[in-house]
């Protein structure tokens, strides 16, 4: 996999696509249309009109107050949304991992469970009394040590950074941990 | 992953933006003539949607099929990509599945990978998406060695080294699979 292949794919893999939200765009925006297509097809034919004619579903929406700045305010509300859509990063929780021959891209959450892991086997403790939150640049690791046991936050730190080296991650991450003070009965 | 184009996606998403936008302005023109135009000394020609006539509704109807035909195609045609064929060689064509298998065979036993789906994208040169699933607390390093050597495997038996991108997730599988494999 050549260099502008693997940043291609990494970035698709990485971003959100828009596919889904564009579709939805599209109907909402299409299905007024639509139902005034068929307002206009029965004027044509002179048959009775589902609701109103067409000039008359314009005139009622402009002409009662309350109506126009309600419909207002939804299409004020869609466009809004649609701008955030169309110029955030719509960033995914998942990282790079470095390797020759292929991509790997993991999930944040696969890769909280890694520094948990580490963290925890470091303390001397369960899995489930580490957790760790990750960022794009930043990973934060919560640990629970057992009661009249001192954990060093210190091997902890070294222990995650360790994890986080052997992983190659990119972007790269920096752990930072912090050892609650309430401990646990029991390992 | 799939091969829809992002950037048209969001100029699709920008310009439905504009056209909201525009009709919640001609909604409020009243308001935006009363409170921004006329202090500005500009004027803008009323629509006159009354003189149109049966022209209206003719192009009520144009606009409604083009957008549906619009509509219609962009769904229909997103997300497409993915297929069953992973490499095609002259009259030679390697389906998906036999790669998968390879995989799974070689990560089998392997506790804490709990799937793997492999799937092909891309008209020429084919690219593979392998989608690993493991367990929550898993040891990641190990799951990466594991799988480059499955894939080091599959390159060797398949005599080539198609563009590999590898996804390690987790999923319903690993919801209700616990942290641990237990014998």
């Amino acid at each position: 996999m050549n260099e502008r292949m693997r940043s291609r794919y990494g970035r698709r893999m990485r971003h959100r696509s828009r596919s889904v939200a564009v579709s939805i765009a599209l109907w909402i925006a299409a299905l007024p249309l639509v139902y005034l297509a068929i307002e206009s097809v029965l004027e044509l034919v002179g048959a009775p009109a589902l609701w109103q004619a067409p000039l008359q579903v314009i005139e009622t929406v402009t002409g009662a107050e309350a109506l126009r700045f309600g419909v207002a305010a939804a299409a004020v509300m869609i466009g809004l949304v649609l701008l955030v859509l169309a110029f955030a990063p719509g960033r995914l929780g998942r990282h790079e991992l470095a390797d020759e021959r292929m991509l790997v891209v993991v999930d944040d959450d696969v890769l909280a469970g890694a520094l948990s892991r580490a963290a925890a086997s470091t303390a001397g403790v369960e899995r489930d009394r580490a957790s760790t939150s990750i960022g794009r640049r930043k990973a934060d690791v919560s640990l629970r040590p057992t009661s009249g046991f001192a954990v060093s936050r210190e091997d902890v730190d070294r222990a995650t950074e360790r994890e986080l080296e052997r992983l190659a991650v990119r972007p790269a991450v920096r752990a930072r941990s912090r050892i609650e003070q309430a401990g646990v009965v029991g390992r | 992953m799939t091969r829809s184009n992002r950037f048209l996606n969001r100029l699709a998403l920008l310009l439905l933006a504009v056209i909201a936008l525009a009709g919640a302005a001609l909604l409020l023109r009243p308001e935006i003539e009363q409170y921004l135009l006329e202090p500005a000394g500009l004027m803008v020609p009323s629509l006159g949607l009354d003189q149109l006539g049966t022209i209206l509704p003719i192009a009520i109807i144009v606009l409604a099929v083009l957008a549906v035909i619009v509509a219609l195609a962009v769904t229909l045609t997103r997300g497409r990509g993915a297929d069953g064929t992973a490499i095609e060689q002259d009259a030679v064509s390697v389906d998906a599945n036999l790669i998968e298998g390879i995989l799974r065979r070689e990560l089998d036993g392997e506790g804490e990978v709990l799937h793997v789906r492999l799937r092909a994208f891309g008209k020429k040169g084919r690219t593979l998406l392998a989608e690993v699933q493991v367990r929550r607390g898993a040891d990641l390093a190990n799951v990466h060695r594991r799988v480059s050597a499955a894939v080091a495997t599959a390159d060797e038996l398949l005599g080539e080294a198609p563009p590999v991108v590898t996804h390690i997730t987790t999923g319903l599988r690993t919801r209700f699979a616990g942290s641990t494999r237990t014998h």
